[in-house]
């Protein structure tokens, strides 16, 4: 009651600040509660969390996805990766290997259907693929290479002798075309590290000039694989 | 400026800064700063902001789940669910000419239907009782046939199933063994019922060491010619023959011949890096595909590493340590044969290499073909299960196997053991077969007995609101409770399938315990 008359006593202005300062937040209270029952809450993301063991493990809805990603799958993978490289025709051994390696490549693209028999079907055939590239290019003039323009296949040194500008041009080369982007720093690294590294495993003490071409070619082999199995290669 | 005293009014000389127009403001002494137009604006857009960054009040304060960092861990916690192995006969067996089935259950249990002509087993039901005709096996499910029959009795001309389960099976296996039948009428001749329970035993937790589900179908994305019950498996690995199980973990071509072990290792170590990069890009929390993609390119490469670092053993032959060579044997197999890659099948996933696995068998739109030729087929089928039952044996491991066929075959004599001629659906039947190493499997003694689901008096299996399983789809869920109770993991089906099946249901559906 003392409330209530001091309230009425009090001038207008501030009779309406009271209002304001009461029923507006509650005002506000009734719309957040009111209208987001068709939403999970702006705070909350589905990749911050454990999933609930008691959620029914419903399959994948890429049509229900916000941002659907496929992969490549079966039919257009040694298309796909044919053309990421350049490589217009396939010998019929390595047709034949990749028709093998098709069953355990997913026939529809279903982010869910990856397992570790398909990365290594992949890895197999971007090889293939890869190896079919270093091949031609090889026998090409290094103006007229479309990524090893800085390779010198002959150096009797081997991959040892492939130079930090040779590897950043082929890097930089296939990222472009088999991610559609330039690689990062991050990713640049990355490769050259793992490539000097792999390189270095049982690199023997001198070469032949035949020894030394099989090396920078293992080398590119080895750079091509990895680039072009990566995640950025086969999703769509 | 002045003030007004009595009115409590201040009077204020403004001009317009675009104008030059001088206008005399008046401001209440109680009265706030005035309100313009950038407050509104601004007050606005903070409110709006805040509206957008609040949670919804209810959903925090009616979450119950507990919510942590992921351990990011690629392997599937092993759930303790054994093997689930799927056996589908393509084009339509007659399961139900093998296992007698049996009428709706009554207060004291299900009796047989008064005639089974349409199933091959002649006018009547006498030889149900009949010890020339038929037979109690595993825990005393009655089959028709006598096993070891001479030619040219009756009882040597029908139950030819389960001549091929004992052809591989030995005592020793089928006295840990139990059985039940599923009664569902199918559509004939097509890969459209959903009987394959892959999806389901998967999502129940079970998984697969180094290999995915593994099938010998490839057109229906389940390893069998069927389709998905409820919810799709993985892609399978399709075995055709050995190589697709040893060369799906290991490099072929020029990856095998040109790159060296530890560069190859070198190799997966850059793929799943790169990968591990790239995936964070899209595994924007709006994403579930993207994080789905990059935890199974992260653990598929991952396992790709280690695979490259040792040789794993999926190939049976030769393999005395795991009981491999007991498994060969089961299938009579020989090197590189069609039983050698049948064989490394059930031997990797009774060793948790694979989650699930499903033979399909083809041959078996027989109708038409002559019953010597439709009993062949039949024990065909019997000694692939009786194999897989064996293999578990020797391997000391329990095993699930799931029988199914698209549709049935139907007969028009009177005569025990006449030839099927016609494709009869209604004729459908699934099998569920378990096999326990330490003891047999308990089946409820209840008046359900060991069957799910009826036949009428039509002589078909009952689609009616009587039946628990009406459709493929059903029977399916029916074969995974069961699975799930086989492996004392019943609580599952309320996590996979909640609210399926009503509770009066299931206690007909569920009949392992």
């Amino acid at each position: 009651m003392k409330f209530l008359k001091s309230l009425r006593e009090m001038s207008l202005s501030k009779r309406r600040k009271i209002t304001a300062s009461i029923s507006l937040p509650a005002m506000a209270a009734v719309m957040i509660v009111g209208f987001q029952n068709c939403s999970p809450g702006m705070m909350e993301t589905k990749g911050s969390s454990v999933a609930d063991p008691n959620d029914n493990p419903a399959p994948l809805d890429i049509t229900q996805d916000t941002k659907p990603i496929t992969i490549v799958y079966s039919e257009n993978l040694l298309i796909s990766m044919q053309q990421m490289a350049g490589v217009t025709s396939i010998p019929a051994a390595k047709i034949t290997r990749f028709q093998s390696a098709k069953t355990k490549i997913t026939e529809t693209g279903k982010v869910d259907s990856v397992n570790a028999p398909m990365m290594s079907a992949i890895a197999n055939t971007a090889a293939d693929v890869c190896d079919e590239l270093i091949m031609r290019e090889r026998t090409l003039a290094a103006g007229d290479r479309r990524f090893f323009g800085q390779i010198d296949f002959a150096n009797i040194q081997g991959s040892a002798a492939i130079t930090e500008v040779a590897k950043d041009d082929v890097i930089r080369r296939m990222a472009r075309s088999f991610w559609g982007r330039n690689e990062s720093s991050a990713e640049r690294m990355l490769i050259k590290r793992l490539l000097d590294e792999a390189m270095a495993e049982g690199r023997p003490a001198s070469f032949t000039a035949t020894t030394a071409a099989t090396d920078t070619a293992n080398a590119m082999l080895f750079t091509c694989t990895s680039m072009m199995s990566s995640l950025d290669a086969i999703k769509m | 400026m002045g003030r007004n005293q009595k009115t409590e009014i201040i009077e204020k000389q403004v001009r317009d800064r675009v104008t030059g127009e001088v206008r005399t403001a008046r401001f209440h002494a109680d009265h706030g700063r005035p309100t313009s137009r950038r407050d509104f604006l601004a007050s606005g857009a903070l409110g709006f902001v805040g509206y957008m960054m609040t949670p919804s009040v209810l959903s925090l304060l009616t979450r119950s789940k507990a919510y942590a960092q992921t351990s990011d861990t690629c392997v599937v916690p092993d759930a303790g669910l054994p093997l689930f192995c799927t056996v589908n006969l393509s084009g339509g067996a007659s399961l139900s000419s093998n296992y007698i089935p049996l009428g709706a259950a009554g207060s004291s249990g299900r009796d047989p239907i008064s005639t089974y002509t349409a199933l091959g087993l002649g006018a009547g039901n006498a030889f149900f009782q009949d010890a020339t005709r038929s037979q109690s096996l595993f825990q005393g499910v009655r089959m028709a046939g006598v096993l070891n029959a001479a030619g040219g009795t009756p009882g040597a001309t029908a139950g030819f199933f389960w001549r091929g389960v004992m052809e591989r099976a030995t005592a020793a296996t089928i006295d840990r063994t139990s059985m039940i039948a599923i009664c569902v009428t199918t559509n004939d001749d097509t890969s459209q019922n959903q009987l394959d329970a892959s999806g389901l035993v998967i999502a129940a937790g079970r998984s697969g060491e180094l290999l995915p589900n593994l099938g010998t179908n490839g057109g229906t994305g389940t390893g069998v010619n069927q389709q998905a019950a409820r919810i799709d498996p993985p892609a399978p690995l399709i075995v055709g023959g050995i190589a697709d199980i040893v060369n799906s973990l290991r490099p072929v071509g020029v990856l095998g011949t040109n790159l060296s072990e530890p560069r190859r290792r070198k190799l997966f170590e850059l793929v799943n890096s790169l990968s591990g990069t790239q995936a964070r890009s899209i595994a924007s929390p709006n994403s579930a595909t993207g994080q789905v993609l990059s935890k199974l390119v992260e653990c598929a490469t991952g396992k790709n590493v280690e695979l490259a670092s040792r040789s794993p053993v999926v190939d049976p032959n030769g393999d005395t340590v795991n009981g491999g060579s007991g498994v060969m044997t089961a299938f009579a197999a020989t090197a590189n044969s069609t039983a050698h890659a049948q064989a490394a099948m059930v031997y990797n996933g009774l060793l948790g290499n694979a989650s699930t696995i499903g033979y399909d068998l083809g041959g078996y739109d027989y109708h038409g073909s002559g019953r010597a030729n439709q009993n062949n087929q039949d024990q065909a089928a019997g000694r692939i299960v009786g194999s897989v039952l064996e293999s578990a044996r020797v391997m000391n491991r329990p095993v699930f196997i799931y029988v199914t066929t698209d549709g049935s075959v139907g007969s028009a004599s009177d005569t025990f053991g006449a030839d099927f001629n016609s494709d009869r659906g209604l004729g459908g039947m699934s099998y569920c077969i378990a096999y326990d190493p330490n003891a047999r499997p308990r089946v409820k003694s209840d008046r359900f007995g060991y069957q799910v689901g009826h036949y009428t008096a039509g002589q078909g299996a009952s689609t009616d609101s009587t039946t628990p399983v009406p459709n493929a789809e059903r029977a399916s869920a029916a074969a995974f409770a069961n699975y799930l109770a086989f492996a004392k993991q019943r609580t599952i089906l309320d996590r996979v399938l909640p609210g399926y099946f009503e509770t009066r249901q299931l206690d007909e559906v569920i009949r392992f315990e």
